[in-house]
């Protein structure tokens, strides 16, 4: 019974969307309902979510389970963070200031390791991948748009130079776009698997 | 009309179209051949593996349930986990299941309670089973999971749904203690740098074909059908359409 009225719903939602792309004008009422409400379900879902995560630090603080000393830090500074959005509201300087002054540096500081970590990556990408015509045209690639990028390359407009560089600089563009549009291809068809009931996620 | 509005019409009609003819006649015979990915086969050896020697090992499913650039990858992240869950109901826990989206956990959490009452494993009760949210946000999420890689060296890693180059720290973490990484990339981002360092990895529209990989149903065949018609499709369409523009017709 519950799985056929979860079935009921995800059906007469999902067509309804279906069906809102192809007459705009007419569903476009309907639509905004629906999606107001799917916000708002998945604000409250993500809730849930940050509950969950309350929980477990508070659980780990209760069995003084190893790593207790993080779960302190980050129940104290979720509830101050909390507390003082609250009060003082997101819009407030002191607040932005003082959330911003924690929350760049640490973001920085990962960024920082992330660039280490594909440099490293990238001097081992032979080894992980081997001699391959991909993990080539990887390197070969990576290089060619470092030296773009650093500018020394110049050439007078018009020539065969300029275009060349104007050609190598959208060279990236035209390949994302490409593994894009497979992308929203395999997103198309996994919507549409679970719109016509192929796919179970939610019911199994 | 607008020819967006057009262009969209036809695709997804047609998807649509051909995805339920091929699962009809996929019902009656064989259908389209399996793939062979070699990156899937050795996720599975390893989780196998490491569920036999008792080591641990993480499923992310991403960041983001919805995104307007890659969208379709957080539900794809929830599409495959039913599939991972298989092996693990024959066993006492051991898999944890990280997110930074809380709508995500929460869902998984809903697929792994679910998958519980269907199989009837204690090894999938949630106090057994961790599916957990280490951090709300990419970077917070980063901070939090290092340490736990770091302080049970896992045997396996798998990555799906939507994320950045940060998987690259995750994926070294791993990597470290000798762990196996597996990863159906997300963003282009993270396809980039995880290309550096992960050898099975699945990218592009790749993807998406990981839940059949595993197990292929008639639907799983059917969805590949369809999605390398209208992929050879486009290709056809977008090479005419240059070579029209080349010689000046559009």
């Amino acid at each position: 019974m519950k799985k056929a009225l979860t079935l009921l719903i995800l059906l007469i939602v999902g067509f309804s969307v279906l069906a809102g792309y192809f007459f705009q004008v007419q569903l476009s009422p309907l639509l905004a309902l629906i999606f107001n409400w799917g916000f708002a379900l998945l604000g409250a879902v993500g809730l849930i979510g940050i509950g969950y995560l309350l929980w477990h630090h508070l659980s780990r603080i209760m069995r003084k389970e190893k790593g207790l000393f993080s779960s302190i830090i980050v129940l104290v500074a979720f509830s101050f963070t909390l507390l003082t959005g609250l009060v003082l509201t997101s819009q407030n300087a002191f607040f932005r200031a003082f959330i911003l002054n924690v929350q760049i540096p640490v973001e920085a500081s990962i960024l920082g390791l992330i660039a280490v970590t594909l440099f490293y990556g990238s001097l081992r990408l032979i080894r992980t991948q081997g001699w391959t015509p991909m993990s080539i045209g990887f390197l070969v690639s990576a290089l060619v748009s470092l030296i773009l990028d650093l500018g020394v390359l110049h050439a007078e407009t018009g020539t065969l130079g300029a275009e060349l560089i104007a050609f190598l600089h959208r060279l990236p563009l035209v390949g994302s776009r490409g593994i894009l549009i497979g992308m929203a291809l395999g997103g198309l068809m996994v919507g549409l698997r679970v719109l016509f009931n192929m796919k179970r996620p939610y019911g199994e | 009309m607008n020819e967006m509005w057009l262009a969209g019409l036809i695709v997804m009609g047609l998807a649509s179209i051909l995805l339920l003819v091929f699962s009809v006649v996929n019902n009656y015979r064989q259908g389209y051949q399996v793939r062979r990915e070699p990156g899937v086969e050795k996720m599975m050896h390893s989780q196998i593996a490491s569920i036999e020697s008792g080591n641990p090992r993480s499923v992310i499913i991403g960041h983001q349930l919805l995104s307007r650039a890659y969208p379709g990858l957080g539900l794809h992240a929830l599409t495959v986990l039913p599939t991972f869950l298989n092996p693990e109901t024959a066993v006492d826990g051991g898999l944890t299941i990280a997110g930074s989206d809380g709508s995500m956990v929460a869902f998984a959490r809903q697929i792994v309670h679910g998958r519980y009452h269907g199989e009837f494993s204690i090894a999938l009760h949630q106090l057994i089973m961790n599916t957990t949210l280490p951090g709300p946000t990419p970077f917070s999420f980063t901070a939090a999971i290092l340490p736990m890689l770091s302080e049970q060296p896992h045997r396996l890693l798998a990555l799906f749904g939507n994320y950045d180059a940060e998987a690259s720290l995750w994926a070294m973490e791993t990597q470290i203690d000798g762990g196996h990484v597996f990863a159906a990339a997300g963003s282009l981002a993270s396809q980039a740098s995880l290309y550096l360092q992960v050898r099975d990895l699945l990218i592009g529209e790749m993807v998406f074909l990981l839940p059949g990989l595993t197990d292929p149903s008639p639907s799983d065949r059917a969805a590949w059908l369809t999605e390398d018609i209208l992929r050879t499709g486009l290709i056809i369409t977008l090479i005419i359409a240059a070579i029209l523009k080349m010689v000046g017709v559009i």
